[in-house]
């Protein structure tokens, strides 16, 4: 009788630990969905017009009404964007979609606008948010 | 024929195998594209095991498309069981795939946008884009982890699963591994493996196979350029084995318009 309810005990047990490491996975699953904070980044750099600051994912440059960042990732199939000084503008190198130093979009298959990025001004430098 | 591209086929696969577990040693998943060049530059005979993997690679594509080709001409549907023919059309996809995966792990130019693109096209699956992406991809958030998985992972799967209908044939002859094994290092010994430095550049090829896709997805929308269209084969493949005829027109007609885009986007 005793070793009955040990065992009932254990099963018990068991199944518990079970569910609860179960339950524990599908959270860490459903928060790996969430959606991530924006990475922020410090920029001392000073703008001169008509010059592109061209980093890893973004473009910051003074335009007629202040400074204002893009963001570098293509909105048509992601690929990273590039400035044309040639041409004075940003061109998506996979597929050739053209955009204005404001980001409006000019032709190819993207047919919107690149992502401004949020730009905080400040003594010290810029902070640009990644989203 | 059939024996020399079939033995072809499995003896190439062999050897981009055996030189990818070699240059797995020093390649990083982290640091993809540095650890690309630490082979390319300071591992013993790096850039060698590095243009060897490659070539094989390229190879067992060229060689599995040209063994295809040569069943549908010979009508070797008809004679196998349907099982048979699915295993030889689903290795197509499956090269592909593990040659893709293989420009993307390596983060170079070429690599990097390959990833973005894949992305964003599994994205363009509708109701199952999301998991395909988390399953193959991911590459904005997780880098090339999950691309390196696919590679390592599909290249056992297929060497397991061409193996064992060619193994059960026969074993591979020292022969048939010699002659491919000269061709694939006169080939690494010529010529560098492709490695494309980031620049600031206007134009960026994807790798010679996916150019067509490349040039098509300027004028279509993603999903219809960049998953319907490619499937078309094999679907067509498939039915090759139900409704020949209509499978070889459609097949040909496919062909000839890839290949116009093939050289539409070679000649950009």
């Amino acid at each position: 009788m005793i070793i009955k309810k040990q065992r009932r005990w254990f099963i018990k047990a068991l199944t518990g630990i079970w569910l609860g490491g179960l339950g524990a996975v599908g959270l860490i699953t459903a928060f790996s969905y969430l959606p991530r904070p924006p990475k922020k980044i410090f920029l001392k750099v000073k703008l001169v017009p008509n010059k592109v600051i061209v980093g890893p994912e973004y473009f910051l440059l003074l335009s007629a009404h202040g400074p204002i960042a893009l963001s570098r990732t293509c909105p048509h199939l992601g690929c990273t964007v590039n400035y044309d000084p040639e041409e004075n503008i940003f061109i998506c190198p996979c597929h050739q979609s053209r955009f204005t130093l404001l980001g409006r979009y000019i032709s190819g298959p993207a047919h919107k606008d690149l992502k401004p990025l949020k730009l905080k001004h400040t003594d010290a430098g810029f902070v640009l948010e990644i989203a | 024929m059939t024996k020399w591209l079939s033995w072809g086929v499995t003896a190439t696969l062999l050897i981009a195998t055996l030189s990818g577990i070699i240059i797995s040693y020093p390649y990083h998943e982290e640091h993809p594209l540095i650890s690309t060049v630490g082979i390319e530059t300071v591992v013993p005979f790096g850039d060698f095991f590095r243009a060897l993997h490659y070539f094989s690679g390229q190879l067992t594509l060229l060689l599995l498309w040209m063994h295809t080709v040569e069943a549908l001409i010979k009508r070797r549907a008809q004679s196998r069981p349907w099982w048979s023919w699915s295993i030889l059309i689903l290795s197509l996809p499956a090269i592909l795939f593990i040659l893709f995966t293989g420009y993307v792990i390596r983060d170079d130019e070429t690599g990097f946008s390959a990833g973005r693109i894949a992305e964003h096209l599994a994205l363009s699956i509708p109701w199952v884009g999301k998991y395909m992406n988390h399953l193959f991809f991911l590459v904005s958030q997780d880098g090339v982890h999950r691309p390196w998985l696919i590679h390592v992972y599909l290249t056992g799967l297929v060497l397991g699963g061409t193996g064992l209908w060619h193994f059960r044939l026969r074993l591979l002859s020292l022969l048939d591994l010699g002659c491919w094994a000269t061709i694939c290092t006169a080939l690494s010994l010529v010529w560098p493996a492709s490695l494309v430095a980031p620049q600031e550049t206007t134009l960026v090829k994807g790798p010679w196979f996916f150019l067509g896709v490349q040039e098509l997805l300027r004028y279509l929308p993603p999903f219809w350029a960049g998953i319907a269209y490619p499937s078309l084969p094999v679907v067509c493949l498939f039915g090759y084995y139900w409704r020949p005829r209509l499978a070889t027109l459609s097949l040909l007609l496919w062909a000839l318009s890839y290949g116009i885009f093939l050289l539409m986007g070679a000649c950009r």
